[in-house]
């Protein structure tokens, strides 16, 4: 069987951060982040094929943890969740 | 003038002779001659009044201020020229009181409605040795409007950012409601049929509800928040034909005809491509909803020195002088589907770029939207050489239906 995808979720909105890891679940291993710094911690412990992160954030915002994950030697999808 | 003067001749005056005496009363004439017509060049009004308060010189700026005329002025009481003031109260007070100014700002309705900032001061009337007062006048009209303008600017804009941050508020547990709306959508896919079905219809309805706040809040913060335009030369008749085009299977659907008719060659103008494919998306929609099946839309574009203007006309039920004076009115939309703010949207990012609306309709005979986008540079204007006027034309109909 081959492994499924790692996701980490970085939401700070509890019901849509469940919400999501609820509708992923299935097909993906699911990590959950409230911010930007504890995304940060999550992804030094496991790295994640997928970053799926709100744009606002409290404290760090999701393009400045897309960038520092970037810079780190694996080179995860980044998706940008972001309302008008 | 000075007083030295007067006060010499005053003395003198018993020992004047004739010949003397008329070239002094021809002085001090040309002298009042000329204070009258400093006076009447002023843009301030000025009032002199006795103690009384009757007027006894009026300048032409006050006249014209409030209204009456010069020559049947005089020996009025002002007291019924400029009302809702205690002139009784202002002319009885006393040395100490009468050293201050007295100044206020009145608003008078008569002869135009004008606020004006009015200030009287005491005087010695020279004649019979009582007081009197001089009463000054100055428009202040256009200051004041604008000051009320920035007021309201100032309050509109943080009424706005206030509506724009709870609009986005509302974004996040909307998004999360739909999230989970989906999610209990699939778990219902594990019920016995008729149960499931049962549910997944007011599942669906729940969604559909969703997904028509989602369209307000969009549409809300689409009409409220200020975007600046990005400008770029571009032809106009493009960005209509790609409008046009995005909406093809909705004008398809509901069986109108498009006639589009250009001149030869259209001006360009500087716009935001994709606000502008904003303002006729709505536009269209509008007249496209105002119509049953089997309307026809007229697009016209035209030009002069100043503006291209495209009118779009439809054949729809048109609406009543009534309802045209609320066309830009927020959340008054009568359509099914409508969230109220289209419009509202067409008119900002007109504003914006400097442009006009007009509208045209009467109940039965269809509306008639016509936008003005302001050409660049203004043209020469050139006499037209004869030239047929080419039309183009497209007719989206669809299938299966004649």
């Amino acid at each position: 069987m081959t492994r499924r995808p790692t996701i980490l979720i970085v939401e700070d909105e509890k019901n849509t951060r469940e919400g999501l890891d609820r509708a992923l679940r299935r097909n993906y291993q699911t990590l959950l982040a409230d911010s930007g710094e504890r995304a940060l911690q999550v992804l030094d412990e496991t790295p994640a094929d997928i970053i799926l992160s709100d744009l606002r954030l409290p404290g760090m915002d999701g393009l400045t943890l897309i960038k520092r994950a970037l810079a780190n030697d694996s080179q995860p999808i980044c998706i940008l969740l972001t309302a008008y | 003038m000075k007083s030295g003067f007067l006060d010499k001749l005053i003395e003198r005056l018993a020992k004047l002779d004739p010949q003397s005496l008329q070239t002094q009363f021809l002085r001090l004439t040309q002298e009042k001659g000329l204070l009258e017509a400093v006076f009447n060049a002023l843009h301030e009004g000025v009032i002199v009044l006795d103690g009384q308060g009757f007027i006894n010189y009026a300048n032409s700026a006050a006249a014209n201020l409030l209204g009456f005329s010069l020559a049947p002025a005089a020996r009025q009481p002002i007291g019924r020229i400029l009302k809702d003031i205690e002139w009784d109260r202002i002319l009885s007070l006393d040395e100490k009181a009468w050293s201050e100014l007295i100044s206020r700002e009145i608003e008078i309705t008569y002869p135009v409605h004008k606020i004006l900032n009015f200030y009287v001061m005491p005087i010695a009337l020279v004649a019979d040795q009582r007081r009197g007062a001089v009463v000054i006048l100055r428009d202040i009209t256009g200051a004041h409007e604008k000051e009320m303008r920035v007021l309201t600017s100032e309050r509109m804009h943080a009424l706005t950012v206030l509506a724009a941050g709870v609009a986005h508020e509302i974004g996040n547990p909307l998004n999360s409601l739909h999230i989970h709306l989906q999610l209990l959508e699939r778990e219902l896919q594990h019920l016995p049929k008729a149960t499931g079905e049962a549910c997944q219809d007011l599942v669906g309805v729940a969604r559909k509800e969703v997904e028509r706040l989602n369209l307000i809040i969009t549409q809300f913060l689409r009409a409220i928040r200020p975007t600046l335009p990005r400008l770029e030369v571009c032809r106009i008749e493009e960005v209509l034909q790609e409008t046009l085009t995005f909406m093809r299977p909705e004008i398809e659907n509901r069986d109108i005809m498009v006639e589009v008719k250009c001149p030869d060659p259209v001006p360009k103008v500087s716009v935001d491509r994709n606000q502008i494919k904003q303002v006729f998306f709505n536009v269209i929609k509008n007249a496209l909803q105002a119509m049953t099946q089997g309307g026809l839309l007229t697009i016209t574009l035209f030009s002069n020195d100043r503006y291209l203007g495209l009118s779009f006309k439809d054949t729809g039920k048109g609406i009543s002088s009534n309802d045209l004076s609320r066309l830009f009115e927020p959340f008054r939309s009568d359509k099914l589907q409508g969230t109220g703010l289209g419009l509202i949207i067409v008119q900002r990012i007109m504003q914006e770029h400097g442009g006009k609306i007009e509208v045209h309709s009467q109940p039965g005979a269809g509306m008639t939207f016509t936008l003005f986008l302001s050409l660049d540079e203004r043209r020469i204007r050139l006499l037209k050489a004869p030239r047929k006027p080419r039309t183009r034309g497209s007719h989206p109909k669809s299938k299966g239906t004649s």
